[in-house]
């Protein structure tokens, strides 16, 4: 992550943030004063004058009621001879806020502390730091330069008074330089951000304590932060509370990846917010952390990583162990790789935010698709059914780049690998359609009797069939065929086919709110659809099998509800959650490319 | 009398002067009985050379006997103990064999019909001494006539105990001696047998006694009637089973009685159909006729071309293949020709199952004298058996079976000669065993002169063999660099390929690489290519170590430590199985303790500490098989079907 974009993010948060920080009923507002409080700590010695009593109900600040006589917080250095006064606003300094939101009062008012109070005998020098988290105008800088120019120099008779101001860039600044910390955020979550941290650093990425503790964790964190807050500043803080956690966990050499599952949970919970509760306030800063954060990230990750990426057998060489264990555990890395470039290349496509080089851009994600694939071949590998989706996204990547041809001779690549898997003739066992990663591993590992995997039923075969169809229609006669003898049918190309029982293909229509619904960790609703094989024999054309998948695609149009995506939720993020949850997509997300329903039905 | 102290055994003067070291075995063992601990020592030369004396000399040992016991002699544990231990105490001899045999043999006329049998019961109630007995049995047989009451509940109690047993040679010689001493009985006891009608392992016994009740040739007419009768039970009595082993029982005859060209025919000519127990057991007659009659040959050289044929069974090709072998083997030295005849007889009756462990047993006997007396015929023999049977040898010789023959190739300087034979043919599973023979025998190289005359297409036939094969990666190597300049003399496609399976293989292992490197250093790329795989492996490391790859994949660790301890289980289980030691001696499972044990048992003392040893062996993974199995099946699949294509266009060049 790029200075800019922490200092955009962290720019952000403390724009979001009010004067106090104090509970409401609508729940609590973070105020700019812990953010000075702790800023005080890291540079100006101890708290003198606090604005709250700290470590309030539910590790909330409480607010206190006393005349504050303009001194927000104030701090007196280690030795005892430095006063650091505050005064903050939550307000532009403009020339009309200069005296409507009190800066004037409260300057003229902090310029005068009571220095004969108890500890402060020997204070030789006094600074008063206006700091505001706002934006501020010429015409109100101007009024805080002519009060300065002539307020007096001194407090009393020997007291050296010196003014400080920091506007919102210089807050950031100094946030940056002296509190990159869980200590920025609110004190409610001080503690959860601190521990989340040191599982960071500690934990390796997909490991089991990952799993079991960090990712609920997480999780758990990201959902108070968003049931805490209301309106933008959740977004605001959940991409400084990573900016944080990425700070801290830099030794940890899984980190990469880890911190990007990390951002992923919770875009996954901040659209799942927006789409439970939208509030206008806040989705713009849920857009902003999903293009801006994720989405940039995610581009960043791979201009940085693609080199290794694509290194021959960088992947498929990872975790060999001499057992087939590595091929398995080489699929999962490449398929999360090729998955996150799809989302990149469906969220460059699909975004409505117009882009000049949008051509160049998706051409550029396809090259890293290429790449990655070339170099390794577990990209061929899928060993879960619903590893559909990063399938899907590749497939997204190429027809998003009008680079059908090599999404065609990926598909021969596959089914060429696949083929000897159907037919049981390979070390490592077809599609488990159970999805558990834990039985392929284990089924690898001591081949028992009978297998613990479920390889007769497959969506995945079905989606590669109808994916097919979004390919010139020489490809894909070739290919449909090919596919339904092979992986359907099972059956050998020649002399005797054999006598395998036809896979059962698997379909499913999604609720009719599936782009909200999936943001749920467990989505309700749906209807399973099993299909028969399309032809029961080898010689089975093209044409035949292509009549079943149309009729199929008709069918269940008419069943089921019209997929439509709402325009406030990008596709990308839909399909994420997908993947984060493990759900399976809708079919339209491939079959409005395949069978593209005319303006008149859709209508209907 | 058993369980009572024995009273102080003597043994006669005249005895104990004339054989005095075996007096004091007798009286020790005698006195002393079978000692547990007792593990086969060495025999006092002594006791041996009066054993012979003895035997040789003959005479009544009951005297010797009364002495010993000092009371009557009697069919009980006492006289059993003593018995067995014969052979801690005389040694494990024909010569023991024999005296023990005497010594019953005096014994049993005391003895009433009951207690005989009850002794020749006592001989195999314990399966542990049953051999022993059976041993001394023979000689007892010789001399003492048994009743069929007597000696047939024994004979199916024996044959229990011994009939799974690789040693069978007591036994069948107490039944061979039966029948000769016992003959009226013997015939009583076949009779009663077959009234049972009997069925599975006792055939094997009645054709046995058939067989050798001829040899003894009934001297009563009346007896002669009654076998003459049995024989025509079996050979008449609607069993196909019964009818083999009447046909088996003229295996055993004396060379006088060995069944001539027109005798045999005619029983063939009745008995034999294909598929039948009756030409298994023409088969085994035709082996037992050629061994002890070489006139027999031409005729049964005949026979054994027309039993040729795919459907023949396991059990008649094996007793056709041991006599051809036996006839080839025999005339290889000095009849070339009819070696070469006999040669053909051979390869008529290939291939042989890889499951007929015992025929291919036979067919390792033959090499292994074969490489001893005549070098070309071994190289024309292998090259007929990797021809016709090579998938099979294949397979034997995959499951490590007759290891050391790839030795001796080597010892004889054959390996390199017999690689080139078959490297070069048209059979794959021939040009295959050339590559076993080129691993297991270490062959540096094939020879220039083979490469250069080999066709471009037999070079490339071999190539693609050894890229549908999992071959040892030094010996893959080896190939590589010795065919590397023909290959790139012949150029084109081929070249290509070739110096990407190099490539491949230089990713795929160390050994590999190293190999290539050193045998090919001199080839204008193969260093190159070697040296750029160790540089495109560095830099797959390097990226390996990415942050982007540093993932660990959930389920992977707990996978692992699955497979971990499956692989110990069938490496444990392995050793076990594949080692004499583990298999035949108890395992003990020290629980505690560092490296070095003692051991406690009975009443010797506390043992002097051992150090236990280990070993350990490894053997270099192929990365690829691993990295990219679903690649490296393609690429195997990618070659059969080159070579079937090849296949295809030889045959049709040939029509041509």
């Amino acid at each position: 992550m790029n200075a800019e974009s922490i200092k955009s993010f962290i720019t952000y948060y403390l724009q979001s943030l009010n004067e106090r920080t104090r509970r409401e009923k609508s729940g609590a507002k973070w105020g700019i004063d812990w953010v000075a409080y702790n800023l005080g700590l890291a540079r100006f010695g101890k708290p003198l004058r606090l604005p709250f009593l700290r470590s309030g109900e539910l590790g909330c600040p409480q607010s206190k009621s006393e005349a504050e006589f303009g001194i927000d917080i104030s701090f007196l250095s280690d030795e005892g001879d430095q006063l650091t006064i505050f005064v903050l606003k939550d307000e532009p300094l403009t020339n009309s806020t200069w005296t409507r939101s009190d800066f004037d009062r409260d300057l003229r008012m902090a310029i005068a502390p009571d220095l004969n109070a108890e500890g402060l005998h020997q204070v030789k020098s006094v600074t008063i730091i206006l700091a505001y988290n706002k934006d501020d105008q010429q015409n109100g800088v101007e009024a805080y330069s002519r009060w300065v120019a002539a307020a007096p120099t001194k407090v009393g008779d020997g007291v050296a008074l010196h003014f400080v101001r920091w506007n919102l860039s210089e807050l950031v600044e100094q946030t940056i330089r002296h509190i990159l910390s869980p200590s920025l955020l609110p004190e409610r979550f001080f503690g959860q951000l601190s521990y989340l941290s040191a599982q960071f650093a500690d934990f390796r990425h997909g490991s089991e304590a990952w799993q079991t503790q960090l990712v609920p964790n997480w999780n758990r964190f990201v959902g108070d932060v968003l049931q805490e807050s209301a309106g933008l500043r959740g977004a605001a803080l959940v991409p400084v509370a990573l900016i944080i956690l990425r700070q801290r966990a830099a030794s940890n050499p899984s980190f990469e990846t880890g911190w990007i599952e990390l951002v992923e949970w919770a875009a996954v919970a901040l659209w799942k917010r927006h789409a439970e509760h939208p509030v206008p306030a806040a989705t713009v800063g849920i857009q902003r952390f999903w293009s801006d954060f994720y989405i940039a990230e995610l581009d960043r990750f791979y201009r940085a990583h693609i080199d290794d990426l694509s290194t021959e057998q960088s992947i498929d060489s990872l975790v060999a162990v001499g057992s087939y264990l590595g091929a398995v555990a080489s699929s999962y890395v490449s398929y999360w790789h090729i998955g996150r470039l799809g989302l990149l290349s469906v969220e460059l496509a699909e975004s409505s935010a117009p882009r000049l080089d949008l051509g160049q851009s998706l051409n550029e994600i396809a090259n890293w698709a290429a790449m990655l694939t070339n170099a390794n071949v577990s990209v061929l590998r899928p060993v879960l059914d619903i590893q559909h989706i990063e399938f899907f996204l590749m497939a997204a990547i190429w027809r998003n780049a009008s680079r059908l041809a090599d999404f065609a001779q990926i598909v021969e690549a596959l089914l060429s690998r696949l083929y000897p898997r159907r037919l049981g003739r390979s070390s490592l066992p077809f599609i488990d359609g159970g999805n558990s990663l834990a039985n392929v591993f284990e089924q690898v590992a001591t081949k028992p009797d009978p297998p613990m995997i479920l390889a007769q039923s497959s969506f995945f075969v079905l989606m590669l069939l109808e994916l097919c169809c979004i390919l010139p229609d020489e490809s894909r006669d070739n290919l449909v065929a090919l596919i339904h003898r092979r992986l359907v049918l099972g059956a050998f190309d020649q002399g005797d086919p054999g006598d395998r029982r036809p896979l059962d293909l698997m379909s499913w229509i999604p609720p009719d709110d599936w782009p909200r619904q999936v943001f749920n960790a467990e989505m309700p609703g749906g209807q399973g659809v099993a299909v028969g094989a399309f032809a029961s024999h080898r010689e089975a054309t093209s044409a035949d099998i292509l009549d079943g998948i149309r009729k199929l695609v008709a069918e269940m149009r008419n069943a089921g509800p019209r997929f439509r995506q709402p325009p406030d939720l990008p596709i990308a993020a839909s399909i994420l959650a997908s993947l984060r949850h493990g759900t399976p997509l809708p079919p339209e997300l491939w079959r409005r490319w395949a069978f593209p329903e005319s303006t008149t039905s859709a209508d209907k | 009398m058993g369980g009572a102290r024995p009273k102080d055994p003597m043994i006669p003067e005249s005895f104990a002067s004339r054989y005095p070291n075996l007096a004091a075995a007798l009286i020790e063992m005698r006195t002393t009985g079978p000692d547990a601990s007792w593990s086969s020592g060495m025999i006092d030369p002594g006791v041996a050379g009066d054993l012979t004396n003895s035997n040789r000399d003959g005479g009544s040992l009951l005297e010797i006997l009364r002495g010993l016991f000092q009371a009557p002699i009697q069919p009980n544990d006492g006289f059993m103990r003593f018995s067995m231990a014969a052979h801690q105490f005389l040694g494990v001899s024909n010569d023991a064999h024999v005296f023990m045999g005497r010594l019953w043999a005096d014994a049993i006329p005391m003895w009433s019909s009951p207690e005989r049998a009850e002794f020749l019961s006592m001989l195999v109630q314990d399966p542990q001494d049953a051999f022993h007995a059976l041993s001394f049995g023979v000689e007892m047989f010789r001399r003492i006539q048994f009743t069929a009451d007597e000696a047939f509940p024994w004979i199916a109690e024996a044959h229990r105990i011994a009939g799974n047993d690789h040693f069978q040679g007591g036994f069948w010689g107490c039944i061979e001696a039966f029948c000769a001493t016992s003959t009226k009985e013997a015939i009583t006891v076949l009779e009663r047998w077959l009234d049972s009608n009997p069925k599975g392992p006792s055939l094997r016994i009645i054709r046995n006694m058939i067989g050798w009740l001829r040899l003894a040739a009934p001297a009563q007419a009346s007896d002669a009637a009654r076998f003459a009768a049995i024989e025509d039970r079996v050979r008449s009595g609607g069993h196909s089973a019964w009818r083999g082993l009447y046909i088996q029982s003229w295996a055993y005859a004396r060379p006088d009685l060995v069944l001539n060209e027109q005798r045999a025919l005619d029983m063939r000519d009745r008995y034999v159909h294909p598929g039948s127990e009756e030409e298994i057991a023409w088969c085994y007659l035709l082996n037992s006729i050629i061994q002890v009659d070489k006139g027999s040959w031409v005729w049964a050289q005949r026979e054994l071309h027309i039993l040729s044929r795919p459907g023949l069974g396991e059990e008649a090709k094996y007793w056709a293949v041991t006599a051809s072998l036996h006839c080839f083997v025999s005339s290889v030295k000095n009849e070339a020709v009819v070696a070469e005849n006999w040669l053909a007889v051979l390869r008529g009756h290939l291939p042989i199952s890889p499951g007929s462990l015992g025929t291919w047993e036979q067919v390792y006997a033959a090499l292994r004298t074969l490489v001893l007396e005549d070098v070309g015929m071994t190289r024309e023999f292998i090259r007929v058996l990797a021809q016709h049977s090579g998938e099979a040898w294949l397979k034997v010789a995959r499951e490590r079976q007759f290891l050391g023959f790839f030795q001796l190739l080597r010892q004889k300087g054959l390996h390199t000669s017999v690689a080139e034979d078959l490297c070069f043919q048209a059979e794959g599973a021939a040009r295959h065993m050339g590559l076993v023979v080129l691993a297991e025998c270490g062959v540096e190289a094939i020879g220039l002169s083979a490469v250069t005359a080999a066709t471009d297409t037999q070079i490339e036939l071999l190539l693609l063999e050894a890229q549908r094969r999992l071959l040892d990666n030094a010996a893959l190597a080896r190939l590589h660099a010795c065919l590397a300049v023909r290959v790139d003399d012949i150029g084109g496609d081929l070249a290509e390929r070739f110096h990407a399976e190099c490539a491949l293989q230089c990713l795929n292992t160390h050994q590999y690489r190293t190999v290539l490197a050193a045998s090919a250093s001199n080839h204008e790329y193969l260093p190159d290519i070697a040296a750029d795989a160790a540089d495109r492996l560095a830099e797959i490391a390097k990226a390996s170590s990415s942050p982007a790859l540093q993932m660990e994949v959930p389920g992977m660790a707990r996978a692992q430590r699955l497979h971990d301890r499956k692989v110990i289980r069938e490496v444990a289980k392995a050793v076990k199985d594949n080692s004499v030691v583990l298999s035949t001696m108890p395992t003990l499972s020290l629980l505690y303790g560092g490296r070095e044990f003692r051991t406690f048992f009975g009443n010797r003392p506390l043992s002097e500490p051992s150090t236990m040893h280990s070993s350990s062996s490894s053997v270099e993974v192929p990365r690829l098989e691993f990295v990219d199995p679903e690649g490296m099946d393609l690429r195997r699949r990618a070659a059969e079907n080159r070579i079937a294509k090849l296949n295809a266009q030889a045959g049709v060049d040939t029509a041509q």
